[in-house]
Formats: C-alpha cells, structure tokens, sequence
C-alpha cells in the first residue's frame, strides 16, 4: 500500500515539473549573487522584525464584528505599524527610495512598500519579489521570514545593476484577506510582470516522517523539509526554471504545484492564500514560495511562532534560491 | 421526401404524447467560491417550474427564489433540456442548464473583513451560467409528479471552473396537465 501511494506522489509531482535547461552562462552569475545570502543578518532582522510586532499595538477588536476573533483568525493580534517602519528604515538605509502606495479605507487603510531598482536595457519589464509584513502574533515564520527574504535580497541587489527593473514589495494586511495586495494590483493593472516571488511562511521545517500534512487535493512528502513553489498555468515557466536553479544549485528540496488555469477554482483555495492571488486573478505571473504554513508548522497563527522555531538554515537556503531566481530573471548584476 | 413524410407522420404523434407539468419546490443553491477564501454558503429557497415534455425528453424553464441569498435580485431564470425515459411511475431526467442568476457568486467573509478580493473576484464573473441538472428521484402518479433530491453542477459561463454551481432541489411537486 505504501509503495502505492509513493509511486502514485511521484506521478503526482513529477507531473508538475518538467525539468527545463538553466542557462548555462547565467548559472556562475546567479550562484555568486545567491552566495551573499548571510544567514545571521536573515536572523537579525527575523529578531528585528518580531521584536516591532511585540512593541506594536495591534488593531482594534472594534473593527470586526463580535464574535470574530477565533483560534485561527486571532483578529484581535494584528500589528503593521512598526514592522513598516522598520522595514521602510531598512530599505532606506540600504539606499533605495522607498514610495508607498496608500489606499484610504474608513476602517482599513493600507499602505503597501515600494522600493525599486530600475533596469538598465529593459525597465519596463519587472522582476518583483514580495512580502508582507503584517502579523498574528509575533509572526515569526508568519511572515517575518519572508520579510526578512526580501530584505537580504534587497541588501544583496542594492549598489547593483540589472538588465530588468527589480521591485520589492511589503504588502499590507495579507491576513484579513490579502488586502494590500489586491489594492496594488488594482491601481497597475498593465504591468509587464516578467516573473514574480511572493514569500509567505519560508522558516519553518520539520525532518520527521510524518511532520507534513497534505493540501487537500494535492499530496506531499510526509517530511516537512521542501520549499513549495506554487504557480498557476502562465507562472508555470517562472516556477519550472526555479526547480532547474534549486538543482543546480544543491538548494533546498523544491516541490512544485502548478494549478490549472489562472489559478482559481473551488479546488485550489489553499493555494491561494497568499499575495500572489491578486496576480493570479490579474493574468499576472506570480510565484508563491511557503513551507506550507499550517499544513506543517503548528505555531501557525498562535502566539508560539517565535524566532526559535525557525530553521535558520532552512531560511538562508530558501533565500539564495531566491535570489538566485532573481538574478536570473531580472539579468544582472551587471559588471 | 421520405423524411419530410416520417416527420409529418410521428409529429402528430408526439403532440398526442406531449404533456405539459407546472411543479413548486424547496430548493438549496450552494455556490463555491474559487479562489482564496472558500465560502460554501447554502441558500434556501422556492422554485417554480414550467416542463413541457414529449416522449423521451423535455423543455422546460422556471424561476428560483432565495430570498435569504443577499444581492438586490435573489432570483435565478432558467431553461432546460432533459432526456427522461419512461420507465413506468418512475420518471428520472438528466440534461443540461443554463440560467441568469442574481445571487452573489462571491461571498465575503463573515465578521468584517475587508472585502476587496471578493469584490474583485465578483466584477469577473458573469451572471450567466451553464450546469447539468439531474432528477434521479422523479415519479409520476397519473397527474401528480414527485421529485426529491434533484442535483445540479455547473459554473459560470464566462469563467468554467473559476466557481462550482452546486443546487439540490430538495423537493418539488407538481401536477401534469
């Protein structure tokens, strides 16, 4: 029975991806660029981060209708304020100009991150990598490590030149309902996405036989120790040559998905769960990369997602591939 | 010129077999959401419906009302094909739909969450949809029909697979002129 289901997983999985070339002059460039990924700035700034939303005040309960805070939407714990502060800080001092794109809401105004290097032969064609930085909780895993992704990134890409515009993103308030997001998508709907990372949840992992729980519809390894790198039918390119870079690069274990269509459908609701949706619905590419959140990590969403749950090893590998991805998509860094 | 005298001949037929059935029920229209936050929330609600049915199929329409499905129209207008054999009292039928519903697709969230997503999800998607509607549990007794548990799949039309149409006909009766 057990050798049935394995063969029938890797049916499943190997259906996914379909194992494409990486160019080969890229590889040195983009195994350089992913090498400057240093794990203890990753940790400082994962402890930097859950540190603001442990000084923050969280948003009122008064906003939401009684009754709707609950064990899995812990509404009454929600902080932004001081982790945008910090990551706005962070990005200036890096010496990027940081825009915000701000929506005025009577009870949820949003104020998404923008920092961006312009690309030097193509700039109208965007590399974006994205996170957010509101948090239940402390929000370790959830999504400070995504955060902190995006900020190693953008210390590796700063000073640099790229064929390709690289934009970074903080996106506001992913949890009640990948608000920020959706607002940015709205207001640049003609964007030329060349491809896109959206981090949330890429600290957590767990090597036991049976840490990882399946996605409904969708089988997994029992070990919670891959990277799902989640791709609707047009990002399916983006997240193909990103499995090629992981193998190339001996990263972490890649498990791809790739959901029918533009991604949507009564099937797919867990793997839209994330910043990417709004890019997704758009025609946008876009990349989802997660440990899987709660189908592995049990802090998910409680007050138990602290920084000594993460694996800083795990992070530092999921961060060069990323920026590995970045490197290569976006062309550079340039001599 | 032979076929035109076959039709000629069967079409009198077919009128002598044709009846016509008007029917009332309680029925549950669940719409799935695809996307990010799966909202499966049934609504309730009357049905009325018109068949006008020949030997071995039907053409039929009605309307459906959810007063407790949200949205300034809660109404749903349909046409229908369906194949149904006569098989004695017992009289299923399977065949396609397609309708106009006025029922939310999207549904938000309860408790206050902001709703930009499903707002923008709902611009999307057209009112209009198609789905197969089966009546395994249909009998008829002389002028009395009897239907229960009457299911339908579908999507819109605009978007197949963007969002699962799911409606149970929980009960309907009727009479057959």
């Amino acid at each position: 029975m057990k050798s049935w289901s394995t063969a029938l997983l890797a049916l499943a999985l190997g259906s996914c991806v379909s194992r494409p070339g990486v160019d080969e002059g890229a590889l040195a460039r983009v195994r350089s660029f992913s090498e400057g990924v240093e794990q203890a700035r990753l940790m400082s700034d994962v402890n930097a981060l859950v540190a603001s939303h442990q000084e923050d005040t969280p948003l009122s309960c008064d906003l939401f209708e009684p009754g709707t805070n609950s064990e899995r939407r812990p509404v009454c714990h929600i902080t932004r304020e001081r982790s945008r502060q910090f990551v706005r800080a962070r990005l200036e001092s890096l010496g990027f100009r940081v825009t915000t794109h701000d929506v005025d809401d009577p009870r949820f105004p949003t104020t998404n991150l923008i920092a961006e290097l312009p690309g030097t032969e193509h700039p109208e064609e965007i590399v974006l990598v994205g996170a957010h930085y509101d948090s239940y909780f402390l929000g370790a895993d959830d999504n400070s490590s995504g955060v902190a992704a995006l900020l190693e990134m953008a210390r590796l890409a700063s000073g640099q030149r790229f064929k390709r515009t690289v934009r970074f993103l903080g996106f506001d308030l992913e949890e009640l309902g990948l608000v920020g997001s959706t607002r940015y998508v709205q207001s640049r709907p003609d964007e030329r996405i060349v491809a896109s990372l959206i981090f949330d949840c890429i600290g957590y992992r767990d090597m036991a036989p049976g840490s990882q729980q399946g996605l409904p519809g969708f089988p997994l390894p029992p070990r919670g120790d891959f990277l799902a790198v989640i791709a609707n039918e047009p990002s399916r390119a983006q997240m193909e040559e990103l499995h090629a870079l992981g193998m190339r690069l001996d990263s972490v274990p890649v498990i791809g998905i790739v959901t029918p269509g533009d991604g949507s459908g009564p099937a797919s609701g867990n793997l839209m769960r994330s910043d990417h949706a709004p890019f997704w619905l758009a025609g946008q590419n876009a990349l989802f990369l997660t440990d899987t959140a709660n189908f592995r990590n049990p802090n998910y969403h409680r007050d138990t997602d602290v920084p000594a749950t993460l694996d800083a090893d795990f992070l530092t590998r999921v961060t060069q591939l990323s920026a590995a991805g970045l490197a290569y998509w976006a062309e550079g860094p340039l001599p | 010129m032979r076929s035109w005298l076959l039709l000629a001949a069967l079409l009198p037929h077919a009128a002598l077999a044709s009846e016509h059935g008007l029917s009332l029920g309680a029925t549950a229209v669940l719409l799935n959401n695809g996307g990010a936050y799966n909202v499966t929330a049934p609504r309730l609600g009357l049905e009325a419906a018109y068949t006008h049915g020949l030997e071995t199929w039907s053409l039929g329409g009605g309307v459906r009302w959810a007063p407790a499905g949200g949205g300034s129209l809660p109404v749903e207008f349909y046409a229908r094909v369906l194949l149904s054999p006569r098989l004695g009292t017992w009289r299923p039928a399977v065949g396609p739909e397609v309708g106009i519903s006025g029922l939310p697709i999207i549904i938000t969230r309860a408790g206050g969450f902001p709703d930009d997503l499903p707002r923008d999800q709902a611009a999307k998607l057209a009112p209009v949809y198609v789905a197969v509607h089966a009546q395994p549990l249909r009998f008829v007794f002389r002028s009395f029909s009897v239907s229960a548990l009457e299911l339908q799949w579908g999507t819109q039309l605009n978007q197949p697979g963007a969002v699962l149409r799911l409606q149970l006909g929980l009960v309907h009766l009727g009479v057959v002129l």
